[in-house]
């Protein structure tokens, strides 16, 4: 009854991940005077840190022998490589070389994980949407070139 | 000026069985794939399923809401509360019923449009754990919604 699976329609599946990272906000061509006005506390010199959640949409069809868009243990490899190694218990401004010359802010942070990600995922399988909590009160979210919706 | 649209989300709890297995798979395949999820005996989750109805500010949708909510919770909820996905969804025809999230939230769609409800639900979500969750719409040519 392969009909009764709506193998024509494509299903959302969601994975968190939870990493812990420190992080500065800071500018180097910009005074002292004017790191603390922007950046106040995030500012101070050593960083601190967030226990981050990253919500991973990926979208794609069902396939019809597994019933599944992508297999959990593949999905967890990936997001395990590209995004538990290198930001997980690091401090991203001194350890991750993307924020080099970006301040870690979660807009920046988000953006690294879609690079990272998106090129993981091909035809017909694709990321849709990013979102990345930095506390329970903040929390961002990216579609790449999708269109969001409600 | 466009009627503004609304978006309620009511929350039902699933307590249900399931195991992960494949009747298209050889058993080696099914272990290497489903791993622990296909473990002899099965395991089981409280599922959450999210129901979002959409509707416009000036409809009489709240004196409809508790019925649509009966009606959502009659077929998503009481067919397999306590029960065994594998087997329900077989006993409903199901040739391959892996019950992976995928499957249990397209057949619940399915359900919900076979109900006429696909003018009403926006989009569904099964909640498999608090990591884990998929989503669909059963709106009818309506853009899918996360």
């Amino acid at each position: 009854m392969g009909g009764f699976l709506l193998s024509a329609d494509f299903v959302f599946l969601s994975r968190k991940i939870y990493f812990s990272s420190a992080h500065r906000y800071h500018i180097e061509s910009w005074s002292a005077d004017k790191n603390l006005a922007v950046f106040g506390a995030c500012n101070n010199p050593y960083g601190h840190g967030h226990n981050y959640e990253l919500e991973v949409t990926v979208l794609g069809p069902v396939n019809e022998d597994t019933g599944m868009v992508i297999n959990l243990t593949d999905l967890d490899l990936i997001l395990k490589e590209k995004i538990m190694n290198p930001l997980d218990h690091k401090h991203l401004n001194h350890e991750v070389p993307y924020f080099k010359d970006r301040v870690p802010t979660t807009e920046n942070i988000i953006l690294f994980c879609w690079e990272e990600l998106a090129p993981c995922f091909s035809h017909p399988l694709s990321l849709y949407k990013l979102k990345l909590y930095e506390n329970p009160e903040l929390f961002v979210e990216y579609y790449g070139d999708n269109t969001p919706s409600v | 000026m466009t009627t503004p649209r609304l978006y309620k989300t009511i929350t039902f709890e699933l307590k249900a069985h399931h195991r992960l297995i494949s009747n298209r798979l050889s058993q080696e395949e099914n272990e290497r794939i489903y791993q622990k999820c296909m473990g002899k005996f099965g395991h089981g989750h409280n599922y959450k399923i999210c129901v979002t109805f959409c509707h416009s500010a000036d409809d009489i949708f709240y004196g409809r809401l508790k019925h649509l909510t009966s009606l959502v919770h009659s077929l998503l909820i009481e067919p397999f509360h306590l029960k065994s996905l594998n087997a329900e969804f077989a006993a409903m025809g199901v040739e391959n019923p892996t019950t992976t999230g995928e499957q249990i939230v397209s057949i619940f769609t399915q359900k919900l449009v076979e109900a006429g409800l696909s003018e009403h639900v926006s989009r569904l979500e099964v909640q498999e754990t608090r990591k884990n969750s998929f989503i669909t719409s059963p709106k009818k040519g309506g853009h899918m919604a996360t």
